[in-house]
């Protein structure tokens, strides 16, 4: 009956794993380089011995005759009424890159921001965040990259010089009836929408065009031709009983993925006594978190979504009736999926992550046949993330090349990056007046603009933010901005000769506008974070007519032969804006679990065809990458990742993979990210990417328990025998400990965990985990206190996909604390496995012995060490970490310790007002930045919890419960939608 | 003789005081009031109006007299209250005028006193800048021979020429620090001198600021040559710092004087053989070994541990004469110590509560008051020395033990209120934490948060255990503090 799981392609062939190998240990004076070059070359003599007891002996008693350094306590001159020292406060604000949204509260430690935390009050966010969210905070003090004055050409001058000459070259070229240009990304701040339209009419010819790297073009025409609205629609995947997914990674990359997690997760929860759940089904080409998590994936190549998708139609259309479309090819998978659509209209959703127009349309036809439109999807509350048209910036591009433009401004984009022919863009900087960028940090566009007018980082920002129609959100700053940066609104209000400040514009705008009411609303706004005004809601009527054409153009696109490319984007980097950020690029990817760098994707199937292995490389074009045999990737296809390849975006991120911006093209005024007649070759070269993908194995014990709904229903330990069979063997010698307090256990729930990594980001954040860098981490020294375990089963070319977090599982019964010599490592009388690290010796014996491989040890010192420049080893860089937690000192073993300062917090708290402990009043990081709530804490001494709830779940097991360690984390098998009882 | 000389004065005292006592009985008040009408002002108003000095937290009074009526004038300052709510309309403006801060009532005074008071604003002249030869914003470019003269004179060593004998350095120190002496260092008051926009020198010496420095100075009446010279001084002292005063390091001494004794004793024993006696090497030996040992325990014990640390803070403030004379509560001043894990220095702003008012103190005169009004007009925090250092990996929180745990301060800070200087009282280390933790009871049944402790509630009511310690709801736990 065991099925069996495996994390590598070596695994699975019995093959060494080359971590494992001997040419892996590190070799020769690796450790002692650093340390000390000197004692690791001198033979160790009787003589060195005694010299060495001398002068321990000569220090000892100068030391003891040494005086304790004088420290000075500063206090405020006059304290701000709201700032108490050693107290945080949070600030609710919002995040928003360009391309995803969050509401957000900045937790703020004397006066900076150290984490940031999901809004629970927004309707959108619901509380949760994602790794970039997360990781956001970090780039605020990124000591290199951020632009520190503004300048000209390269030489910094003051604002007041800055705005004089930018307002007379602006006058002269609007005087002159020439174009300026807007150049931003998508905008959703309605009151800086309003700025724009003002300042239009002050510079006329002003137009503003938005450049969308991960362009939805494709769907904003698509919704024009069949809806007559170019806008996305809110898709509410709570809603959705059956979900077909074309290439869309909607719970990591597509559209708005942190809310799309949480409707997602709502449909895939058994914990509250539900019968069912969600069918999810996904066509994709390489493999994503969403393409993991689905019930059943097919393996497609890009080109092949038109046809499948007006093969789809037209399996509906013969159920319901309609009429059909010319062509599409018909697959196996629609015999089922037709029937299961049908039967769920009004209760199903397809989308498509394709930026194909006439795919797009065909989605909306499919939908419509479905009835989906006012269910699951909405045009009544519009997404307004994405509102950028390819057709716009091609426009734009060749008047720029052929002078017609006279200035530009451009406003939190990169296209000289991520452009896909970036010599055009940088002829075309050549060709104007004035150029100026209010970009915040480095970036490659820099270095062909004129004048920089570096804006805030958006924690310094004032804002706001209408992410769907009618759902409002401010932003407000949660520090003093650190650099003579200056609020790009600011900027434009002054070079229209007004004095007004943003933030009286933004208060006047939301008085007048949205809130239609006084100083009290706009307090309880701004404290909020988010508002909501309720709009009549009503859908536009369906127009069939695009969809005949639509279809026949998807006909005339003959299938291609040979290889595809399909650039995509992983949860950590996207499109590259967030690439010079050290916790994403060491996060690995949830599939791949790769870091530091990106790669071709191929199958193994293709791998063999090609007689590629482990550490080949094969060129593209003229771009060579290494390359990753990635099981479940179509046969004949190559996944890239996008946003990697940077030159001039700061020291993390330069030199890091390849950029494949300039493989994408445009075709129907879209930019797409397939491309199709590229034969690649390999070629000589060798590389080794960082993966994490075999650290801290547990060498293949049974450790995912798996089952099906109907294996669920029929008996709900179904797949989780083992769990009551081991239960009746835990006998002890010894006397049980019994906690008289708390006893703090953590649950996880595998169906809704989607592997997203937010818990691996929010964690770094919360306990000051350093970034050790793409060496170390191929040393398997990677200091992630919880991991994202990824475990395929079935056949290697097309896997099912499994997502296990693990950090600490707090053992009650722990093996890691019977072997430490110095007792570092003990029970706590509230069930957790606490770490002393000022008694620590590190002989790493505790790491040896735990069986869950869940402890770090600090191999150097990384916070003071330069080797290690990833913003943890300057003093400004240094103000991210929590002061909260001890950074740990070289030689002492690490790991999760279920954010004890958390549970201090609260439980003080607590006292202090005289109450018991609400039940999910404590929240460790992961649990609290996880965008579908998979991870519960609480304590099992309360048995009204919702923790003592999931324990007693049937579900319920623990990792290698035979070997009676007693884990204070549960899991709960995951259950997939499929047929037949047993997984 | 001490005596003697006491009573005489004592004597002396009330044979100037009777007649004067006498007289005043017959005197009309109104005389008194107008002598007195500065005295009044400056113990009535001053907290609020400034003469010349413009708008305070009430107006400018210089010219008043001119804009006001006299009687309107009486009746204001008797009840503002009373003529604003009877909506005199002058009254009213004035209120407004003011950020509605409505003005104390003085229906103790009479109307005398009252208008002792307007004729005193009305008489009042701005004081004439005092004229000195000497180029009194000099703060730098002495000569040498300018600044050894002034040297002397600090030092006592050149008498003053109109008298006066005891040296500056008898109370302003110049060598080790003592905060037992109340006066300013010589290095304190070259600060307070010759910063930009400081004290002047020659005002401060021919006026003297506060009783206590009136009375401490009463005998030195310097000229104006003499000032220079001293600040010439002064300004030399102002790159200098004094040193605390260092201990002379007798165990080290003693470590190396048995280590030199050994090192001696072993090779005699060993090669030059001079002494015959085997067992005065053994002596040697073994007391060196023990008296090395007990140094060695004794420091590395000690090592970071700072039990009595008393360091000189850059105000002479006094925890006796706060908490102690005048009973303020620690929490008025370290009042986030409730809610916070730090219990906080007080802000400048919390000082100037009081300070506002209270400019001049008992032990120090204006001196050391004045830094903290002069941090607030600089805007330059005062740089406290911290006392109580937590060892590293140590999370501490007043909070737990102030509000929780209902811990008074001083059983971890001692007797704060009868330090004029505050020192370590407890040396901080784990096995005091421990030893707390393990004997004290916790407030566990009114509590309400510790309801959820079922296990333990049914011991104690089966009596099983008495009262419930720290250590039994997880006091001695190694995460309760190191995380």
């Amino acid at each position: 009956m065991e099925k069996k799981y495996w994390k590598s392609l070596e695994e699975l062939n019995n093959q060494p794993e080359d971590n494992k190998s001997a040419d892996h240990i590190p070799q020769g004076k690796n450790l002692l380089d650093v340390i000390h070059d000197e004692i690791a070359d001198k033979p160790s003599s009787r003589r060195n011995f005694l010299k060495f007891c001398g002068f321990g002996f000569a220090s000892a008693a100068i030391i003891s005759s040494c005086e304790n350094p004088v420290k000075k306590a500063i206090p405020y001159l006059n304290k701000p009424e709201d700032v108490t020292p050693g107290m945080a406060s949070h600030y609710a604000s919002t995040y928003f890159d360009g391309s995803d949204y969050s509401s957000i509260l900045v937790k703020v430690r004397d006066g900076r921001p150290i984490k940031i935390e999901g809004n629970a009050l927004s309707p959108i966010t619901k509380g949760g965040s994602s790794a970039r969210v997360q990781a956001s905070v970090l780039s605020l003090y990124d000591g290199h990259a951020r632009l520190k004055n503004p300048s000209k050409s390269g030489e910094d001058i003051d604002w007041q010089t800055l705005d004089n000459e930018v307002i007379s070259k602006l006058k002269e070229i609007s005087d002159a009836g020439e174009a300026i240009v807007l150049l931003t990304s998508s905008i959703i701040s309605p009151s800086t929408i309003k700025l724009i339209e003002e300042f239009k009419t002050f510079y006329p010819g002003t137009r503003h065009v938005i450049y969308d790297p991960d362009s939805f073009s494709g769907m904003l025409m698509a919704n024009m031709t069949t809806y007559g609205q170019a806008v996305i629609p809110d898709y509410r995947f709570e809603k959705a009983e059956v979900i077909v997914s074309f290439m869309a990674d909607f719970l990591g990359t597509w559209l708005n993925p942190q809310e799309f997690a949480s409707g997602y997760a709502a449909m895939r929860s058994l914990t509250n006594g539900e019968q069912k759940l969600s069918y999810h089904i996904q066509y994709e080409t390489g493999v994503s978190i969403s393409g993991s998590k689905a019930d059943k994936r097919v393996r497609i190549r890009p080109s092949d979504v038109g046809g499948l998708l007006t093969g789809l139609y037209n399996s509906i259309a013969t159920l319901a009736g309609a009429e059909t479309l010319p062509g599409g090819t018909a697959h196996e998978s629609f015999g089922e999926l037709a029937p299961k659509l049908w039967e769920n209209r009004g209760k199903s959703v397809v989308i498509c992550g394709t930026n194909d127009p006439d795919e797009q349309i065909l989605v909306n036809a499919i939908n419509n046949l479905l009835g989906n439109e006012g269910n699951t999807l909405s045009y009544a509350t519009p997404l307004l993330t994405r509102q950028g048209f390819d057709s716009e910036m091609e426009t734009l591009v060749a008047e720029m090349k052929s002078g017609k433009v006279g200035g530009l401004i451009l406003w939190n984009v990169n296209p000289a990056f991520d452009y896909y022919n970036p010599e055009a863009i940088k002829e075309g900087l050549k060709n104007l007046k004035v150029s100026v960028s209010f970009n915040t940090s480095l970036d490659e566009t820099l270095g062909h603009i004129i004048y920089s007018a570096p804006a805030h980082h958006y924690l310094e920002s004032w804002g706001d933010a209408e992410p769907k129609k009618g759902y409002f959100s401010l932003a407000q700053p949660a520090i003093r901005p650190i650099y003579n940066t200056r609020q790009a609104q600011e900027s434009l209000l002054k070079w229209m000769n007004s004095d007004r400040d943003y933030y009286t514009y933004l208060k006047d705008f939301w008085q007048s506008n949205i809130l239609k009411s006084g100083e009290s609303a706009w307090r309880k706004a701004l404290q909020d974070g988010v508002f909501q005004l309720d709009a009549a809601a009503t859908e536009p009527g369906f127009t069939g007519s695009g969809v005949l054409p639509a279809a026949q153009k998807l006909t005339e696109s003959a299938e291609t032969q040979g290889f595809e490319i399909h650039l995509y984007q992983t949860i950590a980097i996207g499109t590259g804006r967030h690439a010079n950020n050290p916790w994403l690029m060491e996060m690995p990817d949830p599939v791949s679990k790769v870091c530091w760098d990106n790669f071709a994707a191929v199958s193994p199937g293709t791998a063999q065809e090609m007689g590629l292995i482990k550490g080949s490389m094969i060129k593209i074009g003229n771009l060579e990458l290494p390359v990753l045999i990635q099981p479940g990737q179509a046969d004949k296809t190559i996944s890239v990742a996008l946003g990697y390849g940077h030159n001039a975006f700061g020291k993390v991120a330069d030199g890091v993979g390849v950029n494949v911006f300039p493989l994408s093209t445009i075709s129907k005024n879209c930019r797409t990210y397939r491309i199709s007649g590229v034969e690649p070759e390999k070629t000589a070269g060798e590389y080794k990417l960082a993966s994490t993908q075999m650290h801290h194995s547990m060498e293949g014990r049974p450790i995912v328990r798996e089952t099906t709904l109907a294996g669920y229903l029929e008996k709900p330990d179904s797949g989780n025998e083992l769990h009551a069979e081991f239960e009746k063997k835990h006998v002890t010698l010894y006397k049980e400990t019994e906690f008289k307090g708390h006893h703090w256990g953590m649950a996880i729930d595998l169906n809704t965990c989607i592997g997203c990594s937010a818990c691996v980001i929010a964690c770094q954040a919360e306990n000051n985990v350093p970034v050790v860098g793409k060496e170390e981490v191929m040393k398997s020294r990677i200091m992630h206190w919880i991991r994202i375990d990824r475990y395929y089963n079935g056949d290697g070319q097309d896997p099912e996909i499994v997502f296990q977090p693990v950090m600490c599982q707090h053992c009650d019964n722990a093996p890691c604390e019977n072997v430490c010599p110095v007792s570092a490592t003990n029970h706590s009388s509230e069930g957790l496995n606490q770490m002393a690290y000022n008694r620590c010796v590190g002989t790493k014996y505790c790491i040896n012995n735990c069986p869950y491989k869940v402890r770090r040890f600090n191999w150097f010192r990384y916070v003071t060490n330069d080797k290690f420049d990833y913003n943890m080893n300057s003093d400004l860089g240094r103000m991210v970490l929590n002061p909260d937690v001890t950074v740990r000192e070289r030689g002492v073993v690490e790991k999760c310790s279920f954010c004890i300062q958390r549970i201090q917090e609260k439980k003080l708290l607590a006292k202090n007002e005289n109450r018991p402990l609400a039940d999910n009043e404590i929240l460790p990081a992961c649990a609290q930045a996880c965008p579908s709530k998979a991870i519960v804490f609480g304590d099992l001494n309360n048995p009204e919890s919702q923790i003592s709830k999931m324990f007693s779940d049937p579900r319920n097991y623990h990792l290698l419960e035979e070997l009676h360690t007693l884990p204070s984390v549960g899991y709960l098998t995951l259950v997939r939608n499929k047929p037949g009882t047993e997984a | 003789m001490r005596h003697s000389i006491a009573t005489s004065i004592f004597r002396k005292a009330i044979a100037g005081i009777l007649p004067l006592l006498v007289l005043s009985i017959f005197l009309p008040a109104g005389s008194m009031a107008q002598n007195d009408g500065k005295k009044l002002f400056e113990k009535h108003c001053t907290v609020c109006h400034k003469l010349g000095e413009g708008k305070l937290v009430g107006p400018e009074l210089v010219g008043i007299t001119k804009v006001r009526e006299r009687e309107w004038l009486v009746k204001f300052i008797r009840n503002s209250k009373e003529l604003i709510d009877a909506g005199d309309p002058v009254a009213v403006k004035v209120f407004e005028e003011n950020n509605k801060i409505p003005m104390q009532a003085f229906t103790n005074l009479s109307d005398a006193e009252i208008n002792g008071i307007i004729d005193y604003i009305e008489n009042w002249e701005p004081p004439k800048a005092q004229e000195f030869t000497a180029d009194v914003n000099k703060k730098e470019g002495f000569t040498e021979t300018e600044i050894l003269r002034g040297e002397r004179m600090f030092y006592g060593l050149i008498p003053f020429e109109n008298g006066g004998t005891t040296a500056c350095n008898s109370c302003h120190y110049t060598k080790n620090s003592d905060s037992l002496n109340w006066s300013p260092s010589a290095i304190d008051l070259a600060h307070a001198f010759m910063e930009k926009d400081g004290m002047n020198i020659y005002a401060s010496m021919s006026e003297p600021a506060s009783s206590v420095m009136e009375k401490a100075h009463a005998d030195y009446k310097l000229n104006e040559q003499e000032i220079y010279y001293i600040s010439a001084y002064l300004s030399h002292l102002v790159h200098k710092e004094i040193k605390p005063f260092k201990i002379f390091p007798t165990r080290l001494l003693i470590f190396i004087l048995f280590a030199v004794l050994m090192t001696l004793a072993l090779i005699d024993l060993i090669f030059t053989r001079k002494v015959r006696y085997r067992f005065i090497h053994v002596i040697i030996l073994m007391v060196g070994i023990a008296v090395h040992f007990n140094i060695a325990m004794v420091e590395a014990q000690n090592l970071s541990r700072t039990k009595d640390y008393a360091p000189d803070q850059p105000i002479k403030f006094s925890h006796k004469i706060h908490a102690g004379d005048n009973q303020t509560d620690c929490q008025y001043c370290h009042h986030i110590a409730d809610h916070s894990k730090s219990a906080g220095i007080p802000s400048n702003d919390v000082c100037m509560n009081c300070h506002n008012v209270v400019q001049e103190g008992r032990n120090s005169g204006k001196f050391e008051i004045n830094k903290i009004l002069r941090a607030q007009k600089t805007g330059k925090p005062i740089e406290w020395i911290r006392i109580h250092n937590m060892q590293e990996h140590v999370f501490f929180s007043h909070a737990q033990h102030v509000n929780a745990g209902k811990i008074a301060c001083e059983t971890c800070h001692g007797p704060v209120a009868e330090m004029d200087i505050m020192r370590q009282f407890s040396d901080l280390s784990m096995g005091w934490c421990i030893n707390c933790h393990r004997d004290t009871k916790v407030n566990f049944k009114d509590n309400e948060y510790y309801s959820t402790y079922m296990k333990l509630h049914d011991e104690l009511k089966s009596g099983k255990i008495d009262s419930v310690t720290v250590e039994q709801i997880g006091g001695l736990d190694c995460m309760k503090c190191h995380y």
